[in-house]
């Protein structure tokens, strides 16, 4: 802000939600419109900001819920089923669990043994299915809360020669998690588009700054939203890579709404 | 006391006197029975290699610490110079990154490396005067940034799959890396008990002004010590990328808090001057079962670090030498 003399927008995406209220006092004080991403306060109001345009989050819960049934799916919808945590107490660990155990209740034929906290590390994780692989030695499949740990989680399979025989599902889009997926080791991922985050993350502002967009006159819903996912499965693998990995899709980046579902509180 | 033991075979003295001077074993075998009696698959060949699969990198990280803790200092730099090698590890063997396909001459640069920063903490400590604590923990936040930036913080992925072999190859049924832990605490147990180095180092955790009062080149012992944990960590960053499949500046989050935990749970007093690299061993195959029984009992997530903590704070107390250390800080 000090280099830009106030000439500037901003994209932010704050480690945890304490953070928020801290940078978005800074920015409003300053007079400079920014947009913020994933985490923030839930009794924090947008709308109670001049220039703070928007906040974008995504749907942990359908994350979760989606990537569980893509998993149940692909072991037939029966059998015993094995499940990583991320860093318990997290605002996307609770919400993602939300989502599978809301799956976990849609399919009665399936089991779940056991689950652990990995922290959303690798490392972590490759040691928490190294035990339960021993607890239980009959897990068909194994849900992670992030590809990270599904990364680990693959690796400890692959050591007991049980990669591709065990499916795993993640969420986050990693490079590795895409490779694993087309090599037919994880059947389901979520990808957040980051190359969209960043571009729309300025764009937006940039809009306001430019009077484009007038700020008074956006609703609530329009101030704290969640944006569309995209699910990598197996089915859309090669889709995914040949438009997101290996080329880039066309963006308009005047449509600010494009990827809009809904209001955070609707 | 003495009319107790006098009423003792010989042969009930000597292996009382060995508890005494080894209760982290006791508690190791403890463990083992309690774990078995609930649940049958504890106590199975698969959990066997399972465990000693999971211990060896922590084995290993501990053979550093102890003697670094022996010594009266301590290592907060693990995890940085760990996750560093790590990443160079999986720079230089072949990856979806670069054309490098050095093989197994990646684990040498990589003992290399992990020495040099070794070298590094050994030596600012004892030229400059600046705490153990504090020279380590920076030296750790220097070699994160490094990894980092090398990386731009994206893993790295590796496809030398010989390489991998570090990790996932077996020597009969044995893991590896278990091997290779096993060949590593042999020579760092020698190293600390039959050379004057080795002996000098835990004097130094006891009382250095006698040792210096004695003319040994105190800061000769330290930077050694502090290298040789350096060529420790590079090692296990080799292995950790040999073991993912990728070099990950993020991988060893933990092994700071691990590997202290397993001295100390081993009999090594934090404070310096007491224990052996048996006891590190023996400390760390505590931390890895209390870990994997505590999964196959079913123990909830929820309050297991908790446990750890509990145990912790209960094995230090019954094995800490109040004597050495009259006034607890």
């Amino acid at each position: 802000m000090a280099r830009s003399q106030g000439n500037v927008v901003f994209s932010i995406d704050p480690n945890q939600a304490t953070d928020t209220p801290a940078i978005a006092n800074e920015l409003e004080k300053s007079g400079v419109y920014f947009v913020t991403w994933w985490n923030k306060p839930d009794e924090v109001k947008v709308s109670d900001y001049k220039y703070w345009v928007c906040h974008v989050t995504f749907d942990n819960r359908v994350s979760g819920y989606n990537t569980a049934k893509i998993l149940f799916d692909s072991i037939g919808g029966s059998g015993k089923v094995f499940a990583l945590q991320g860093l318990l107490g997290n605002s996307s660990t609770i919400e993602r669990w939300e989502g599978f155990q809301k799956a976990l209740a849609e399919y009665p034929e399936i089991e779940l043994v056991g689950w652990q906290a990995a922290d959303w590390e690798k490392t972590k994780a490759y040691n928490q299915v190294s035990n339960a692989l021993i607890a239980n030695p009959d897990i068909k499949a194994i849900w992670c809360a992030n590809d990270a740990m599904a990364i680990g989680a693959l690796e400890a399979l692959r050591a007991r020669e049980l990669i591709g025989k065990v499916p795993v599902s993640g969420v986050d889009g990693i490079p590795e998690m895409i490779t694993a997926i087309k090599n037919g080791e994880a059947v389901a991922t979520v990808s957040w588009d980051g190359f969209w985050q960043g571009g729309m993350g300025l764009s937006i502002p940039l809009a306001v700054k430019q009077g484009k967009i007038k700020i008074e006159e956006l609703p609530e819903n329009k101030r704290e939203w969640i944006a569309e996912s995209i699910l990598i499965t197996q089915e859309n693998i090669d889709w995914y890579i040949e438009n997101y990995v290996e080329g880039t899709p066309e963006y308009d980046w005047n449509n600010y709404w494009g990827k809009w579902v809904r209001g955070i509180r609707e | 006391m003495e009319s107790k033991t006098a009423i003792l075979s010989d042969k009930e003295k000597t292996w009382l006197s060995g508890i005494e001077t080894n209760p982290s074993l006791l508690a190791l075998i403890i463990l083992v029975i309690f774990f078995s009696l609930l649940n049958p698959r504890f106590f199975t060949l698969s959990n066997l290699f399972n465990i000693l699969d999971l211990a060896s990198l922590l084995v290993i990280t501990s053979l550093s610490l102890a003697f670094i803790l022996m010594m009266g200092s301590i290592d907060l730099s693990v995890e940085g110079v760990v996750g560093l090698c790590s990443v160079v590890a999986s720079l230089l063997v072949k990856n979806f990154s670069n054309s490098n396909d050095f093989g197994f001459l990646a684990l040498i640069i990589c003992g290399l490396v992990g020495g040099g920063f070794g070298f590094l903490n050994g030596f600012i400590l004892s030229r400059f005067k600046i705490p153990s604590f504090m020279v380590t923990l920076g030296i750790g936040y220097i070699t994160t940034g490094l990894g980092v930036l090398i990386t731009r913080g994206n893993p790295v992925v590796i496809t030398d799959w010989s390489f991998r072999l570090l990790s996932l190859g077996k020597v009969g049924f044995l893991p590896f890396p278990f091997i290779l832990a096993l060949g590593l605490f042999f020579v760092i147990w020698f190293i600390s008990e039959r050379t004057a180095f080795g002996r000098y180092v835990l004097a130094l955790g006891g009382d250095e002004t006698i040792v210096q009062d004695l003319g040994v080149p105190t800061s000769k012992i330290k930077t050694k010590a502090f290298l040789i944990g350096g060529i420790l960590y590079g090692i296990v960053g080799a292995l950790l990328t040999a073991r993912l499949g990728s070099g990950d500046i993020t991988a060893p989050l933990g092994f700071t808090f691990d590997s202290i935990c397993a001295c100390v749970l081993g009999g090594i007093a934090i404070t310096g001057g007491v224990g052996n690299i048996p006891r590190a061993i023996i400390g760390a195959f505590i931390l890895t079962i209390l870990r994997n029984g505590m999964v196959l009992m079913g123990i909830s997530p929820y309050v297991q670090e908790g446990i750890i903590g509990v145990v912790l704070i209960a094995t230090v107390a019954l094995t800490i030498d109040r004597e050495k250390i009259k006034i607890m800080k």
